[in-house]
């Protein structure tokens, strides 16, 4: 058979050719409406204060957006703002935020508060046209009526001739532009001596609204200027030139803002158009981007580019929206893709890029793509078109052949020739190594070998872990790795080995085998994650330890030292520094981002167990393939957010109520159930923002909250704590500063000190009053018991008084007159012994006599009555010193009639203690008692020169024989109401001071 | 004469020594009595007790004294002592006689009259 010409065969082909095309959309446009919690979907202007929140202007009020959430102010429910009719914003110099209004002036909104001014407060007109901050940081207004300054609290018009109706642009550079019938001038910055002023050719035009007039000031320092009938002029250095038809603006476009990013792109919102991105000084027209590429509506009203680079533009019927810059494109059908499922990709050494997918091979060269379709072949050999129906496999040889193996046959195409090999089924992978064998892999007939023709097998049988051969990887050695269905095993010298070591896939389906330079092996497992294999030592990476999917179909390395891999949801990447970190047991988990379709990915669902669905190609872009195509990555375009998010504590809340932070949170006794909502101000993939909370005080570590946005406590106890919250932006970088919240949970009445002190004295005082019972119990008993005494001492006294009268008055007299009759017997009767006898009577009656006499004086000193106390004392005193041969000295003060019976009884009764005293223990040849009255008290010394005592060894004595003891005289003293006070001292005599008060 | 004693032994002995004095004696045993006696007898002598019942002894003879200033009291005691003889003294009686030896009580009212 003749070969046919190649020239023939093109024509056989089935291609299709199609314009260059960048393949899918790089913006991705985000959008927020009412339904997000816009107060109105005409967003007038947007800017970005310094504290990181991104505010918005509506007709029906004024937004603040933290990303996630709109927080809204309109006037029926913010004090202080008059209008929710807001057009324009700017924030000034010291942070106040002024907001134009189109009926009510302008409001100003600062730490917290609004304050609305109006003509009353001088301003030209309600209207606000626009608010800017000059360079050296002054507010100027432009109304309706003509611009003023905001200068030390009040509105100075602008400009020496009064009003101006021109439009005035103060440039980021410091120069003054203003347009109007005289022309554009350009007043530039710097002192007034030293201004220049450039005069501009261009004239607003009668038709033209002065207000429809835009300027710009871009990074270069170039002035934009757009006005309704001109167009878009550049003006620089006092040249002006009309950038209209060069953007490729369409005539009569109506452009109501502009920016540059940070790209160097300049963007024109138009007001029915769409926007349209411009290089200046590329040759190329602006791109123009609609509702076709993925914008929610072609009227743009204002631009805005924050803090992070983000390009915001409002739109004035579709709310807020967000353009992202994509670093992932793609190509499927709709570029002209030969399918949207993509099953291989491959770069030839010539660097085209060829795809297989179930309905043929497309060729991606130079931007166009072509395909091959199948054209059935009836045997092995040169075919009339690709033999192969749905194309899996690729692979190229040193030849240059491209290998391709699909679901019934392998084939080769090379120089626009295909030439079908076999019609093996189902063929996953295809690889030629170095001694020029190709091997394939496939579904049921285990791993084969093709050389010279021949094709040898290898199956379980010949030690593969399955027959289902996903991925073949030559190392460095020559050996082969081979990716099964049923684990990883390795072909060398002819022999099958199965890996198994600890740790490893096990039988793990491995799709990926991936070698790094420094010869460390990565696996991607169909479901059971990554591993990594380096000296005979597997590590596992899964969803638990932080990979993003348990899938990993595809394992490619970038350029920046990251891993990508592919799995059903998404790609995502990894960075090896971290795997390598996880390894050595240096970090806990890692972090793996993903991409989806923000990023520009048209389907995150990749496809894998086809060797290869993925690439790197030579221009360092990964190209893996999805169920819509394949999807380009430039990792070097992958923006990295290095701008640490702001955090926020923006309020909190205590059983369900707000409460007041701005000085810290006070939490009130019986309040629970705290709500803290916080915020952190990265808008690049603000949905991805995660953070990290603690109550210092409470809890012991931080809290992963994820993207959640709230921190609740259901209690507090009492206590100071600090409430800390930092976040992570999209990117994984930290604002470890974060934001805190001092809260102070007070203590219920009955948890302060002063409560607890008060309970404490209460429980002192509750038992000092039982001390105080049991003390006045005490008292009571020892008064009831003195009492007693004392009335023992009293009825004793009148029962010796009764014996001793009777002794005295009955006895004795009945003895007396014994007495006497027996005397007057002596004397009447002459017998002897008759006289003997009553001389007998006589002296045993004057004995009996005396003895009851003696009874009874003891009982009873009858004399107190009848002598007084102070003759009765005397008298005891002269009695005792008689009786007991102790010198005793008396002195006695009158006493009589000053005490009672009882009293004097008592007194009577304690000097006789004190002398029996003396008499008995004391040993003296010397006393002394003296009585006597000092002032209004009574004093008795009673003192003695004997052998003294130690006062405080004595035990109170128990009344002896004829004295009462110690005992019986304190009682009595203490009957008396007297004190007393013994001096003594063992060989140096003895004094008793006896101290009674007088009554009055 | 007039007794004026509490104790009915004493009463005895007194009008056992007094008898040979005289005819009429009469007796009474309080201080009040003596006073009432005194007047309706108007004895030439009275032997007076201290130690009664109601009015004692040295009362009754101031009494006694007081309305008669001529009555002759003799107080007729077991109590010797000096301040008693002074108080007796004092009272208006005539003679002192301790109980302890009565014998010589004829002789003091002798010396008396």
């Amino acid at each position: 058979m003749k070969p046919l010409s190649p020239n023939c065969l093109s024509l056989c082909l089935l291609f299709c050719l199609l314009a260059a095309l960048p393949a899918a959309a790089q913006y991705r446009f985000d959008n927020w409406t009412t339904e997000h919690g816009l107060p109105q979907n005409s967003v007038e202007a947007i800017t970005q204060t310094r504290d990181g929140y991104l505010w918005l202007t509506t007709l029906n009020g004024l937004a603040r957006f933290d990303g996630v959430r709109f927080t809204i102010f309109a006037n029926n429910e913010t004090p202080g703002m008059n209008s929710s009719r807001c057009n324009t914003l700017c924030e000034d110099a010291e942070g106040a935020l002024w907001i134009g209004t189109e009926n009510s002036g302008v409001i100003r909104y600062r730490q917290g508060v609004f304050t609305t001014f109006t003509t009353q407060d001088g301003l030209p007109h309600n209207l606000i046209r626009r608010i800017q901050l000059s360079r050296n940081g002054e507010l100027l207004i432009s109304t309706h009526r003509g611009s003023v300054w905001w200068r030390n609290g009040r509105f100075v018009p602008e400009g020496a001739q009064g009003q101006s109706l021109q439009p005035i642009y103060l440039s980021p550079s410091g120069a003054r532009w203003t347009l109007g019938r005289t022309g554009l001038h350009e007043q530039s910055a710097g002192q007034a001596s030293e201004q220049t002023t450039r005069h501009y050719p261009l004239y607003l035009d009668q038709r033209d609204e002065p207000e429809r007039v835009r300027f710009y000031e871009d990074r270069a320092g170039n002035l934009w200027v757009s006005t309704r009938t001109g167009g878009v002029f550049k003006a620089r250095d006092g040249r002006l030139e009309n950038y209209t038809a060069r953007i490729g603006l369409p005539p009569d476009t109506l452009i109501w803002d502009m920016l540059e990013d940070r790209d160097g792109y300049l963007w024109f919102g138009s007001a029915e158009l769409g926007l349209f991105r411009y290089k200046d000084g590329a040759p190329e027209k602006a791109v123009r981007h609609t509702i076709a590429n993925g914008l929610a509506s072609d009227s743009v009203r204002s631009l805005f580019l924050d803090r992070e680079g983000t390009v915001w533009f409002g739109s004035s019927v579709s709310g807020l929206n967000r353009m992202t810059r994509q670093f992932i494109s793609g190509y499927s059908t709709a570029q002209g893709l030969a399918a949207d499922v993509a099953h291989g990709v491959l770069e030839d050494r010539a660097g085209n890029i060829w795809v297989t997918t179930h309905s043929g091979l497309s060729k991606i060269a130079g931007g166009v793509i072509s395909n091959y379709r199948y054209v059935p072949a009836a045997a092995p050999g040169i075919a009339k078109g690709l033999p192969v129906r749905g194309l899996y496999a690729l692979h190229e040889d040193r030849a240059g052949r491209l290998w391709l193996g699909g679901v019934d046959g392998l084939c080769w195409f090379k120089d626009g020739v295909f030439t079908l090999v076999n019609r093996t089924r189902d063929i996953w992978a295809i690889h030629e190594d170095r001694s020029g064998n190709l091997w394939y892999g496939t579904l049921e007939q285990g791993l084969l070998k093709l050389r010279d023709g021949v094709t040898t097998a290898y199956t379980t049988k010949d030690g593969l872990p399955h027959n289902s051969v996903r991925a073949i990887y030559e190392d460095r050695h020559g050996a082969l790795w081979l990716g099964t269905d049923g684990g990883l095993a390795k072909y060398q010298d002819g022999q099958i080995t199965r890996i198994a070591d600890q740790g490893g896939p096990g039988t793990n389906r491995v799709w990926s085998i991936h070698e790094d330079a420094e010869g460390v092996f990565w696996l991607g497992a169909y479901e059971g994650g990554l591993f990594r294999f380096k000296d005979g030592r597997f590590t596992n990476y899964t969803k638990a330890n932080g990979l993003f999917d348990n899938g990993v179909f595809q394992i490619l390395e970038d350029g920046r030292g990251n891993l990508w891999m592919s799995c059903f949801r998404s790609l995502y990447s990894a960075s090896k520094q971290q795997l390598d970190d996880y390894a050595a047991g240096k970090i806990s988990t890692i972090i793996s981002q993903a991409y989806g379709k923000a990023d520009g990915l048209l389907n995150p669902n990749c496809n894998g167990g086809r060797q290869p669905s993925g690439i790197k190609t030579r221009d360092g872009r990964l190209w893996f393939t999805t169920l819509k195509g394949v999807a380009v990555v430039n990792p070097e375009e992958l923006p990295v957010n290095t701008l640490p998010p702001l955090v926020l504590i923006e309020g909190a809340t205590l059983d369900r109520n707000a409460a007041d932070i701005s000085a810290g949170l006070r939490v009130l006794p019986g309040q629970s159930n705290l709500e803290i909502a916080y915020t952190a101000l990265s808008f690049v993939k603000a949905d991805q923002v995660r953070f990290k909370y603690q109550l210092v005080g409470q809890d012991l570590d931080w809290v992963e909250a994820g993207t959640r946005r709230t921190a609740n406590y259901s209690y507090l106890r009492p206590g100071q704590y600090t409430f800390r919250v930092v976040a992570a932006n999209s990117d994984g970088i930290w604002n470890n500063e974060g934001a805190q919240l001092l809260i102070t949970a007070l203590p219920a009445f009955y948890q302060t000190w002063w409560f607890r002190l008060l309970a404490l004295l209460a429980g002192a005082g509750l038992i000092g009053l039982i001390f105080k019972r049991r003390l006045d119990l005490a008292y009571r008993a020892r008064q009831a018991q003195e009492e007693f005494a004392q009335r023992l001492i009293e009825s004793q006294e009148q029962e010796r008084k009764r014996i001793a009268t009777e002794l005295h008055d009955g006895l004795g007299q009945s003895l007396l007159v014994i007495k006497n009759r027996a005397l007057l017997g002596t004397a009447t009767c002459a017998e002897a012994a008759a006289q003997e006898q009553f001389t007998e009577i006589t002296e045993t009656v004057g004995d009996a006599l005396g003895e009851v006499r003696a009874i009874a004086y003891n009982l009873r000193p009858l004399h107190l009555e009848r002598l007084g106390l102070t003759a009765t004392l005397e008298e005891m005193i002269a009695d005792v010193a008689n009786a007991s041969g102790i010198e005793i000295a008396g002195a006695i003060a009158p006493l009589d009639g000053r005490f009672t019976q009882t009293q004097e009884i008592n007194l009577y009764r304690i000097v006789q203690e004190c002398l029996n005293n003396i008499v008995k223990h004391s040993q003296a040849t010397q006393a002394s008692v003296i009585v006597q009255i000092h002032e209004n008290e009574l004093q008795i010394i009673v003192s003695d020169d004997g052998r003294g005592f130690d006062p405080a060894a004595i035990q109170p004595s128990q009344p002896g024989r004829g004295g009462m003891g110690l005992t019986g005289l304190n009682e009595r003293i203490r009957i008396l109401g007297g004190t007393h006070q013994i001096f003594s001292t063992p060989d140096e005599g003895t004094q008793i001071r006896i101290t009674v008060p007088l009554a009055e | 004469m007039l007794i004026v004693e509490d104790n009915a032994g004493m009463r005895r002995l007194l009008r056992s020594l007094l008898g040979k004095l005289t005819d009429e004696i009469h007796e009474c045993t309080t201080g009040s009595q003596a006073v009432a006696a005194y007047r309706q007898f108007q004895p030439d002598c009275v032997l007076m007790d201290i130690e009664m019942p109601e009015l004692d002894g040295l009362a009754a003879t101031r009494q006694i004294l007081a309305e008669f200033p001529a009555a002759r009291v003799v107080i007729v005691t077991q109590h010797d002592s000096a301040k008693f003889r002074a108080d007796a003294q004092r009272a208006g009686a005539c003679g002192f006689i301790s109980k302890e030896n009565l014998l010589e009580l004829p002789a003091l009212i002798n010396s008396k009259h």
